[in-house]
């Protein structure tokens, strides 16, 4: 089956709900290699993660097909051909509201959750 | 953790795994943006800017220019381009200062060689940049790494 449907940007998820789409262990660490980063190389997140270029390949389209990546072509010096993957915005907030819903689980879980969403970390 | 498409939450521990596997990931990430350059990098950069500079002298200078280009797309390009901020914008405005004094001791050299009418003025002048690069650029930057990875 596939792993679920993106939720679309700005739809509300209900605290303890997380979006299907990105709770699945390859796209969690694609998606956190990514999250620190402007631009990363595919040969990267291949070697870091352990996988065949084939299934990165396949969770990289899905990803980009749902907006939260995008992808380029690059031409490297003497001739040398890659790929660079980036998050998108739309990505982005997805992932950094993925990682909050987390948190908030975490915290309830340990009856540390504030009452009210809290101020930004700073 | 689950990959169900009906997944309508998960358990804390679960959330806790995701997170923990999250810093992991992302300190992965951090520190290939931020390494420092190894020898590998830096000895044949260092190396090859003489041999440079005996290009100039040869008056040879598309061919060095068209060297430099070369080297420095294999010296600066890295496999993660990390989101620039404050602290990265700093680092890299310390590396190229660097990059600068390197630079000035090419100046410097061939100043006094021209001066002393000896010959190659460039070839010494890169010699002298050559040794910028091997005490001061990369010293520096591998500092800079390590402060980054801290």
């Amino acid at each position: 089956m596939s792993p679920g449907s993106p939720v679309p940007p700005g739809s509300p998820v209900a605290p303890g709900q997380i979006d299907p789409f990105l709770h699945t262990p390859a796209r969690l660490s694609i998606l956190s290699l990514l999250a620190p980063a402007d631009w990363v190389r595919f040969s990267f997140l291949r070697e870091s993660i352990g996988t065949s270029d084939s299934a990165l390949s396949k969770q990289l389209s899905a990803l980009e097909d749902a907006g939260y990546l995008q992808v380029r072509k690059d031409r490297g010096a003497g001739g040398g051909r890659g790929t660079s993957v980036r998050l998108t915005v739309v990505g982005r907030t997805a992932f950094d509201r993925y990682l909050q819903t987390l948190e908030q689980l975490v915290a309830r879980s340990r009856g540390t959750a504030p009452a009210a969403p809290g101020p930004a970390d700073g | 953790m689950s990959t169900s498409e009906h997944t309508p939450s998960i358990s804390p521990d679960d959330a806790a795994a995701a997170l923990a596997e999250n810093r992991r990931r992302e300190a992965q990430t951090v520190a290939a943006g931020t390494s420092a350059w190894s020898a590998k990098d830096v000895v044949p950069v260092a190396l090859a800017l003489p041999p440079l500079g005996y290009l100039l002298d040869l008056d040879l200078v598309w061919l060095f220019a068209a060297l430099v280009a070369l080297m420095a797309v294999f010296t600066v390009r890295r496999r993660v381009q990390l989101r620039a901020d404050r602290r990265s914008r700093r680092r890299d405005l310390v590396l190229v200062g660097t990059f600068v004094a390197a630079l000035v001791a090419d100046v410097a050299a061939q100043f006094v060689v021209r001066g002393a009418d000896l010959p190659l003025p460039n070839t010494w002048g890169m010699a002298a940049a050559s040794v910028v690069v091997l005490a001061l650029v990369w010293p520096v930057q591998r500092r800079l790494a390590a402060r980054g990875a801290a």
